[in-house]
């Protein structure tokens, strides 16, 4: 009956809000100006744009869902895990399209390689799967603003932030040490935008890529699970 | 008649209350079945169960004789709840172009900005104008019409019922259910009872009032 492919109808019928296109488009414009200022500040570039992502990843499928918005795609006979994969990708479309634009101006200046970084790609990857499935359930940017003030709360720690920089500052000893740092970034992806030790070692990014497929998953699993009632519009 | 649409023994119970209760019935081709039942009766918790949208606590439901969520990848189904499913910030005409066949030509505010009842109206031409729908599942379809756009509707459902489509519809207007529906589930304390048109007609003719007197009678409160 529906026409359009999952992505599309997600996409029209459950949007980012306009202000979070400008906020992106804003993000990009600033990160440029900045990589063309400093050439080697491409994380500042990047680290805006997380931010961002946190919020319009957490799309609030569920509220909608329960309006009754995505019924004629439930109801068509599409797979659920395919509904997910269109409302992961519509979610996180802008936050990846604004990162492969900064990522394509630090190429033209000359920074490629500093931008392609996997444990950049992992940043991303992790704060769209998370921010996306601990959406699902909630309001619409509501876990992009609990997972903020998790972090806020953390840095105004002394404790806290001397405990994470303690952890990603050496590289790890053991698979011990891995896991620890790999925890550390999973819970602040804005660390493996540094350049610390622990970031280059390939169990603690294949950790935190793991991670990130493993709450995709569990986002996949909660809206192929769902009963999809119908909630009385007030 | 082959059974488009068989329910068995349908319960769902919502926080430990009963909704549903051992709810059964079948309805072929061609054939347009009125759900009928007061507020909070079960009467959308059905037709989303029928659409794979709920899981029934026990029962089975079969569309050609397949589950749900298997034949609903073939048999093309339309359901619709209502206007206020309707995305408000999206237009008539985007909403249209993600429908096959439905041409993206028409009102370009809005949902929010249009009335309730042409938001129902474009919600229902939208579905109607899907070509080689199986199964029409409809919830409250003439709520906030006015009397064509009712009249409209009345018609649309008979010719796809003439032309062999199944039509399972809830509502609270009966005049409209009666000329309509062939057979009717009467949905009371979580209980269903099958009633047919000719079982509720007086002079052949089924009208609202007759079916009233049917409900009240499956009740207990005939008077």
């Amino acid at each position: 009956m529906i026409r359009a492919s999952c992505l599309r109808f997600l996409y029209v019928i459950s949007p980012p809000a306009t202000w979070m296109y400008a906020a992106f488009a804003a993000s990009v414009l600033m990160g440029s100006a900045t990589l063309w200022l400093n050439p080697t500040d491409v994380d500042s570039a990047f680290g805006s744009i997380l931010l961002l992502q946190m919020f319009s990843a957490s799309s609030g499928f569920a509220g909608s869902a329960a309006r009754g918005y995505f019924d004629p795609i439930l109801a068509g006979g599409r797979s659920r895990s395919r509904i997910a994969m269109g409302s992961l990708v519509a979610s996180t479309a802008p936050g990846g399209a604004a990162w492969l634009l900064i990522v394509l101006v630090a190429a033209v200046m000359g920074r490629a390689g500093t931008a392609l970084t996997p444990h950049r790609f992992v940043a991303l990857i992790l704060v769209s799967t998370i921010a996306w499935a601990g959406g699902l359930a909630l309001p619409r940017m509501a876990a992009g603003g609990l997972w903020a003030f998790v972090l806020l709360t953390a840095a105004l720690s002394r404790e806290a932030v001397g405990g994470y920089l303690t952890v990603v500052q050496s590289p790890p000893a053991g698979v011990r040490d891995a896991l620890a740092s790999a925890a550390a970034f999973a819970i602040c992806p804005y660390l493996l935008l540094g350049e610390f030790p622990a970031v280059r070692d390939p169990i603690v990014i294949g950790t935190d890529l793991c991670v990130a497929l493993t709450v995709a998953w569990s986002g996949f699993r909660y809206i192929n699970r769902r009963e999809y009632s119908l909630v009385e519009p007030v | 008649m082959s059974a488009r649409v068989s329910l068995n023994g349908i319960a769902k119970q919502y926080d430990g209350k009963r909704v549903l209760s051992g709810v059964t019935f079948s309805a072929g081709r061609g054939e347009a079945l009125g759900v009928i039942g007061p507020n909070g009766a079960g009467k959308t918790t059905l037709l989303r169960i029928v659409m794979g949208l709920l899981r029934a606590d026990a029962g089975w439901v079969r569309l050609d004789g397949e589950p749900v969520a298997s034949a609903l990848a073939r048999l093309r189904a339309a359901y619709f709840a209502g206007e206020s499913t309707l995305p408000p910030g999206v237009s008539a005409r985007t909403w249209r172009s993600l429908f096959r066949d439905a041409d993206d030509r028409g009102e370009t505010r809005p949902f929010r900005l249009l009335s309730r009842g042409t938001r129902q109206l474009l919600g229902l031409k939208t579905m109607f104008s899907v070509s080689g729908i199986g199964l029409f599942v409809l919830d409250e379809p003439w709520e906030g019409l006015d009397p064509d756009a009712s009249r409209w509707l009345t018609e649309a459902m008979r010719a796809r019922r003439d032309a062999g489509v199944t039509i399972l519809v809830s509502s609270h207007r009966l005049h409209d259910l009666a000329g309509v529906c062939d057979r009717y589930v009467f949905l009371d304390r979580g209980f269903a009872t099958i009633v047919t048109g000719e079982a509720v007609a007086r002079n052949g003719v089924v009208t609202g009032d007759g079916l009233l007197a049917a409900f009240d009678a499956v009740r207990g409160r005939a008077r």
